[in-house]
């Protein structure tokens, strides 16, 4: 051993002999890469820092499994009479629902990342000069809402939840749920800093302004005050709040004039297509997540860097049913959408509308698909091999009657006995799961999103998605006052709700909706109108579903007024049909992922 | 030793052109082996002259012409040399003992040769007639099955693909457990880009001491790759060739049109009644008429397989050298795909005086592999069976919306735009995938020997791998579809450069020998990338012409460099030829760890005891070899990414009201701890010889812990990242290695040798996060357990009608997967506490095992080569991807025995049944036994290559990967690395023709 010490010593002297040459020789200087300490050191390093906790905000909206599905307006899966076997686990709430879902972790680390790339900026705010300070204090605020945002979806999904407010330098495997009255609580701290310092009109369109902070803050009050399982530590007098920043955020952003504007123009028949410009700006509008044409920074960021890429732009207009693929198609275009089967509107959600006197309803929902390619001796008949049809181009394939006016005899397809060469669907028939021919339509379309022009596929849509406007500031305060806020600057809950109804149908019009959407045999209507004695929640949940059909909110809004299983119980088919939700499953199962990493593992929720 | 058989041929000829020189004395005689047979062919040559013969078919020889005082060498391929002194005998009669395989051999130890009787360490070695045997693509496969302890295993079957190799276990999930590969003294060579018939020995360096002079990068073994030289004597020409087919073989059994017809016709009609099953006209028709498509088969053939190398080698005293040239063309089964590689190399080392002698050599490949669409295996594999090929065969193609590309049916009749034509997504016009790699090796050396036993050498090596690869996506290709097309191109820039200076002091004294070697080096590595993708081409221009695209949205570029410096000695001590002590030392810095933790010293110590020396061991008369041997080593590993020990930024992308607005957001955490992950290894072996060495034994046991294991480790999400690059715990691996070398039958024709390796490997893990937790299961490690261990449900067959009760206690239904309730408590959770998890199994071997037969007759060769690998269980990729998804009727399925209620089998779940658990189904025993290597081949009698004036002609024909047997049957694509059908080629035979020759 000796001789070892002595051959280590002669290795060093030689060492030191060789000097800097050495130290330099091994320094490790990344000329690709740059530090995080070198670089977030002034404004225009931290100005880059706060845009990077922006463009998450679009893979949020794409975690629509855990928001859209499982409840009353949309199903996971095309729901038939005759289904047999499981269902999707998302409509169904079974044991498949579990901490290995993939949609859970997905969620759960998107919502993480950022709020680590906000807690970065909260931190490092310290350090740096702006030459404005108004300016920093409103980028500070910008960082802080983005955090609050991230949290309240965070408490929502899953109750007590770990909570992070320093930038994370070193990795630390013990993971501690903080009960959700505290995340509340730092929710609504963050909410009123941001609120108090960002601007009533932003730097850059965009960016997050008074008014985001002010809406936010209205939902998050009006959650707290519901006080979920009374432990968000809610009190009656947050919906007094919830109400007084819903007014101030619908005293600053008018309603449009009309429901279709708020959505890409289009023309409902794809040979006559709209080929101009789109606009995505309007007075509604009070937190847009931004979209635009330039592939590289419509770009979507991958959950983690070299984990695979996603095409660029929003989803939205292709994560709906569509009918692409019918007779006289024209191959893989996007004229009309994709055949997705995920969000299938559930078979009610169609009975909640006047199909008649609701514009959105018309917006909405396909009703009639041309042919787009001519179709000789067409085979249409499973048992008649002469039956056969032909399509010239503009020919209808396709047609959806509306729900209160089924069409019979005549008025049928020839493959039904009809007239009509094409295939004419009445609601019940989408879920017979009886193919009659192969005319048969699916699921019509729900195009509410839909904008022409774009590559066929996930992503390219370049229109903004606004996750905030304030019609549903009317529908919060609406609620708000319902749980006892009293009355608000505009009246009564009903006032606030028949405002956003009579842009839909017009003022004074009364448009009836299925008086049980569920059951799809009854044609019995109901007005939707609210007059004070009529009003409830359900009716604001209704006008909500509407409204906001699709929108990123559903579960969370019925999850908030406690209707989550009552309504998917009724109105979901597969819910209806194999589900049973239970009051566990108003929180969703932490991660599998997350309780391996972690240690000593982190407690999962009940029921899971 | 081939080459100085060829050598001394070669002198034999020369002698009978030249005329001879002064003639005094004549001798004749016989050459006989131990069994007294004759001896055709032994070369007798007068020692340090040309003057030389060869015996007859009856071992008879005659010589002329011989000087006085003069030594006759008596050489034969496979016997010992034998020398006597001719003196006045006129007859001299000589018997040749067998050589030992092996014992007289050279091994490389790095940065020198020794002896392989004098190595202390484990050293594995193939020589170049092992090498080639098999006739491989790439130099890795040549070793498998044939060194104990290297597990060596093929990427996927596509042409060109590579292979992994690790040594002893692995060390790393994250991290690559590749060994170090020196090629020529060049470090962190590639090893694919080398043609096998360059090469001269494969050396193994196994076990701590010996891999110690590589300290930082021998963690994970080291191989060293000496290529061939050229020595003394006339230029000679060799020539080595084969060609051949390569043939889908062993491939796993799809539903026919008729199978998949019934499957979801009648099963699901008797699961319920009502169901209705909708097929188009065409696939009806199809099913009518009862029609098949095999689309596998459509987008395969039989492909040609061959490889020529012409070499030159020779010299004088001063100046020797070697040249070759080397061609090869893999095409793939799948069609449009292949690879081609070109290969030159050229070495010269010269002697200018007693004291300098120089060299250098250069090795350089260009290879092209053309791999294609990674999608026309799987899109094969899919396509219903009830599909139409060609657009005229379709009644109605506007059913379908089908299209008409070059006569074939884009859709195939069925109404699903998932999967396409596969026959046109293969079509090298519609989807090119082409790599394009030229790389350099070249070493240049400076020898100084001022003293006798005294050396110095500076050496310098430079490494080049650039690579190109471009990728094309035509309008009709699946990633394409009514857009116009795609490409990409992305270069790689690598280059290294390595300076080693070794000093040799040499001192013998009586019976002891000493040997000092003191070395310093530097290797500095970089790697550039750049690269451009790009969206709607406005015509086909491959990647070629990316600024005529509509869109550019991808340009990136990187530069990553590492360094490493490194000082080492190493002190050989040999006493008497029997007592053995070799001390090596090596302090080395890497750029790439945490600033004070960059520096590391590895020791070793080896012994060695050749016992066979001792008179009282001779006297047992057991032995005819004996050598025992103990060794301890310390090695490094740094594998990491470079600038893992700091936290860098990430560019994010945004706009603002269509404005851009870029942004930096933090990308990963620093680890400022990161250091050294460290393995201390002992090794004891044995080398054993009995009955004249016609029996050989070597064993090996070794016990080698790592300590501050280097992994990727996942951390929680709700840091904001998801791993992070740490030094996490202890590892064992712990094994024991025979090679047993028998020579079973010596007849005066026929001889039967046999060779078989076996080694089997105990991976564990020791510790974690220093003794805190017993595991981590999002990173898959277990104390107690071996790395890469499945951890999941246990499967328990299927829930049958008669457990329906049971099952609904479970939410389970008839027909679904059961697993095991391992608490029993009534549920099936994966949370803490009450986790039913458990590890099933690990995706290491417990043990692999080569045999390789050999029996020769006369000028005949046959050789039989098995491999197997025993232990291994994967998550099986067909069973988990779409072709195990018995689900639905988009895809066409593995032909498996599925669940229905009148069929109440274990085998395979349900075709309706929601199965929550069904990847525990998925979890298989791949361990297989593999006929690799069948090989017939015939020499021509010496007399016969006179004529011809060739010094060797040898022909073959072989067959490889003839035939593969594992337990499950029909779900391996091929269970060596569990392929799947996305970037992949199906499995195949080859059967080969070769030549090799030499003048």
């Amino acid at each position: 051993m000796k001789k070892y010490n002595l051959r280590n010593f002669a290795l060093v002297v030689l060492l030191i002999l060789m000097g800097a040459g050495c130290k330099d020789f091994l320094k490790e200087n990344s000329i690709s890469n740059i530090t995080t300490d070198s670089y977030i050191v002034n404004e225009a390093g931290y100005e880059d820092l706060i845009k990077s906790c922006y463009p998450l905000l679009r893979d949020y909206i794409l975690n629509y499994p855990l928001v859209l599905p499982g409840t009353d307006l949309f199903q996971a899966g095309g729901w038939s009479v005759k289904a047999i076997g499981d269902g999707p686990y998302l409509d169904q709430y079974d044991i498949r629902f579990n901490s290995s879902a993939g949609e859970v972790s997905a969620f759960w680390d998107i919502l993480y990342r950022n709020i680590g790339r906000t807690n970065a900026a909260i931190s490092r705010a310290d350090g740096i000069t702006y030459s404005d300070p108004a300016k920093k204090a409103a980028r500070l605020a910008e960082a802080k809402f983005i955090r609050a945002l991230s949290y309240f979806y965070v408490v929502q999904t899953w109750g007590d939840a770990p909570m992070p407010l320093t930038e994370t330098i070193a990795p630390d495997k013990a993971v501690v749920r903080v009960p959700s009255a505290t995340i509340y609580t730092q929710i609504l701290k963050d909410l009123t800093e941001a609120e108090t310092a960002l601007p009533v009109t932003a730097t850059d369109y965009g960016r997050v302004t008074k008014g985001a902070a002010q809406f936010l803050l209205s939902r998050v009050y009006l959650t707290r005050g519901w006080n979920f399982k009374s432990a968000l530590g809610g009190a009656t007098t947050d919906f007094k709040s919830a109400l007084d920043y819903a007014d101030k955020v619908i005293a600053a952003y008018p309603l449009v004039a009309q429901y279709k504007t708020l959505f890409p123009t289009r023309s409902n028949n794809p040979l006559t297509q709209y080929s101009g410009t789109q606009n995505d700006r309007n007075t509604e509008v009070v937190f847009p997540i931004q979209y635009n044409s330039d592939i590289l920074t419509n770009a979507m960021e991958v959950p983690y860097p070299g984990t695979g890429s996603r095409e660029p732009g929003n989803y939205y207009h292709s994560i709906f049913p569509g009918n692409g693929e019918l007779v006289g198609n024209a191959g893989r275009t996007s004229d009309y959408n994709r055949s997705l089967g995920q969000n299938q509107p559930t078979p009610s959600s169609y009975r909640f509308f006047d199909p008649a006197k609701d514009s959105r309803y018309t917006h909405d929902f396909v009703n009639a698909v041309w042919a787009l390619k001519a179709v000789s001796n067409y085979a249409y008949s499973y048992t008649d091999a002469n039956a056969k049809v032909s399509y010239a181009v503009g020919d209808t394939v396709a047609y959806w009657t509306a729900w209160n006016k089924p069409a019979t005899g005549a008025q049928k397809g020839i493959d039904e006995g009809g007239t009509k060469k094409y295939a004419v669907m009445n609601l019940d028939q989408i879920v017979s799961g009886v193919a009659i021919s192969r005319l048969t339509a699916a699921t019509p379309s729900m195009w509410k999103f839909w904008q022409p022009g774009i590559t066929y596929g996930d992503g390219y849509g370049t229109f903004d998605f606004a996750l905030f406007r304030s019609a549903e500031a009317y529908l919060l305060a609406a609620e708000a006052i319902l749980k006892g806020a009293g009355n608000g600057a505009l009246g009564g809950a009903e006032v606030y709700y028949n405002k956003v109804l009579d842009r839909a149908v017009g003022v004074g019009v009364d448009p009836q909706r299925a008086k049980f959407p569920e059951d799809l045999t009854s044609f019995e209507t109901i007005s939707y109108r609210a007059t004070p004695a009529t009003i409830s929640i359900d009716m604001v949940l209704d006008e909500s579903g509407r409204e906001l059909f699709g929108e990123f909110n559903r579960w969370f809004d019925l999850k908030r007024t406690g209707k989550l299983i009552e309504r998917a119980k009724k109105y979901n088919f597969w819910t209806k049909a194999k589900g049973n939700p239970t009051d566990n499953n108003l929180v969703r199962p932490i991660p599998q992922t997350e309780i391996d990493r972690s240690a000593p593992s982190i407690q999962q929720n009940p029921g899971y | 030793m081939q080459l100085a058989l060829f050598l001394l041929v070669l002198n034999i000829l020369n002698a009978y052109s030249a005329s001879s020189e002064q003639q005094i004395l004549k001798v004749k005689g016989k050459v006989t082996d131990a069994t007294n047979s004759p001896l055709p062919g032994v070369a007798v040559v007068v020692k340090g002259t040309t003057i030389g013969s060869i015996t007859d078919i009856d071992g008879n020889y005659s010589l002329s012409g011989i000087p006085q005082n003069a030594t006759l060498q008596f050489k034969f391929v496979g016997m010992k040399t034998k020398e006597v002194a001719v003196g006045n005998k006129a007859t001299i009669d000589v018997s040749l003992e067998d050589e030992t395989i092996g014992i007289e051999e050279v091994v490389a130890i790095g940065y020198g040769t020794a002896k392989k009787r004098d190595v202390t360490g484990s050293v594995g070695s193939i020589k170049a007639i092992e090498i080639v045997r098999s006739n491989p693509v790439q130099p890795a496969k040549a070793l498998q099955g044939q060194v104990a302890g290297v597990n060596v295993n093929r990427v996927n079957s596509r042409p060109g693909s590579d292979y992994t190799i690790d040594i002893r276990g692995v060390h790393s999930i994250s991290f690559s457990s590749e060994p170090l590969v020196v090629i020529d003294g060049v470090m962190g060579g590639k090893l694919n880009t080398l043609n096998p018939t360059d090469i001269e020995t494969m050396d193994v360096l196994k076990d701590a001491s010996s891999a110690a002079i590589y300290g930082a990068r021998g963690a994970n073994g080291v191989i060293i790759i000496t290529t061939k030289k050229g020595s003394q004597g006339k230029t000679k020409v060799t020539y080595e060739g084969y060609v051949g087919l390569k043939v889908p073989a062993n491939l796993p059994d799809l539903m026919t049109g008729p199978e998949f017809y019934h499957a979801y016709n009648d099963v699901v009609k008797a699961e319920n009644p009502t169901a209705q099953i909708i097929w188009t006209t065409a696939e009806q028709a199809n099913a009518n008429a009862g029609h098949n498509v095999d689309w596998v088969n459509e987008v395969t053939d039989p492909s040609l397989q061959t490889s020529h190398v012409v070499a030159l080698s020779g010299g004088n005293e001063n100046t020797t050298h070697y040249f070759s040239a080397g061609y090869l063309n893999e095409k793939g089964n799948l069609l449009s795909t292949g690879y081609n590689r070109y290969n030159l190399k050229g070495t010269v080392d010269s002697k200018l005086n007693d004291v300098v002698k120089v060299g250098f050599s250069t090795y350089y490949t260009y290879s092209v592999q053309n791999l294609g669409s990674n999608e026309t295996l799987r899109s094969a594999y899919r396509a219903r069976p009830l599909g139409t090929i060609l657009y005229a065969d379709l009644t109605n193609p506007t059913e379908t919306n089908d299209k008409n590309v070059d006569g074939y049916a884009f859709w195939m009749g069925i109404k699903d735009t998932q999967v396409q034509n596969p026959i046109l997504e293969v079509r090298a016009s519609n989807y090119k995938d082409e790599t394009r790699v030229s790389s350099f090796l070249g070493n240049g050396y400076l020898e100084l020997t001022p003293l006798k036993g005294l050396s110095f050498k500076s050496s310098l090596s430079v490494s080049a791998y650039n690579s190109r690869r471009g990728i094309f996506q035509g309008a009709d290709s699946k990633g394409r579809l009514n857009k116009l097309p795609a490409a990409s191109n992305a270069y790689n820039l690598n280059t290294s450069y390595t300076w080693d200076n070794i000093l040799n002091y040499n001192y013998k004294t009586g019976k002891h020998n000493f040997l000092l070697t003191g070395i310093q080096s530097a290797l500095a590595e970089r790697f550039e990338t750049s690269g451009t993708q790009v969206e709607n081409l406005s015509y086909n221009s491959d990647w070629y012409a990316l600024n005529t695209a509509a869109i550019i949205n991808g340009v990136a570029s990187s530069l990553t460099q590492r360094t490493i410096l490194s000082f080492m000695g190493r002190f050989n001590y040999n006493y008497n030829e029997r007592y053995l002590l070799t001390l090596t030392g090596r302090y080395d810095g890497s750029s790439v760890l945490a600033e004070g933790n960059k520096w590391a010293f590895f020791p070793s110590v080896a012994l060695a005891w050749r016992a066979i020396e001792e008179p009282i061991v001779k006297q047992l008369n057991v032995f005819s070899d004996l050598k025992i041997r103990a060794s301890y080593g310390e090695v490094g590993n740094d594998v990491v990414a470079p600038y893992s020990t700091q936290a860098y930024l990430n560019k994010t992308a945004y706009d603002f009201n269509g404005v851009a607005a870029y942004g930096y957001a933090p990308r990963n955490l620093g680890n400022a701890d990161l250091k050294w992950e460290n393995s201390k290894e002992v090794n004891f072996g044995i080398n054993m010889g009995f009955v004249q060495n016609r029996i050989r034994a070597d064993v090996e046991i070794y016990n080698k812990k790592t300590n501050d294991l280097i992994q990727n480790v996942a951390v929680p999400t709700s840091l904001g990242y998801g791993s992070v690059t740490a030094n996490v715990g202890k590892l064992l691996n712990r094994g024991v290695e025979v090679t047993l070398n028998t020579v079973n039958v010596v007849k005066k024709d026929f001889k039967w040798t046999t060779t078989i390796n076996y080694s089997k490997n105990h991976n564990e893990v020791l510790e974690l996060y220093g003794g805190t937790v017993t595991q981590d299961i999002a990173n898959s490690l277990f104390v107690g357990y071996p790395l890469r261990s499945n951890y999941y449900y246990q499967y328990a067959g299927i829930w049958q009608t008669s457990e329906a009760t049971e099952a609904a206690k479970y939410g389970q239904v008839p027909g679904s997967v059961k697993v095991v309730d391992q608490n029993n408590d009534g549920k099936i959770s994966s949370s803490t506490g009450i986790d039913d998890r458990v590890v099933l199994g690990n995706q290491l071997p417990k043990w692999m095992a080569g045999m390789n037969n050999t029996f020769t007759y006369k000028g005949w060769d046959l050789t039989v080569f098995i491999y197997t690998r025993q232990g291994v269980q994967f998550q099986n990729s067909l069973l988990s991807g779409t072709m195990g998804d018995l689900g639905g009727n988009r895809y066409n399925h593995l032909n498996l025995d599925y669940w229905t209620a009148t069929n109440p089998t274990n085998t395979y779940y349900g075709v309706w049944q929601g199965n929550p658990y069904r990847q525990a189904i998925q979890y298989k025993d791949a361990s297989f036994w593999r006929i690799s290597n069948l090989t017939l081949g015939y020499n021509l009698p010496k007399s016969a290559l006179n004529k011809i004036k060739f010094s060797n002609l040898r022909l073959y024909v072989q067959a490889n990967n003839l035939k593969i047997f594992t337990r499950d049957k029909n779900i391996w694509m091929d269970p060596e690395f569990n392929s799947g059908t996305y970037q992949d080629d199906v499995p195949n035979s080859t059967y080969l023709f070769g030549i090799s020759a030499s003048f």
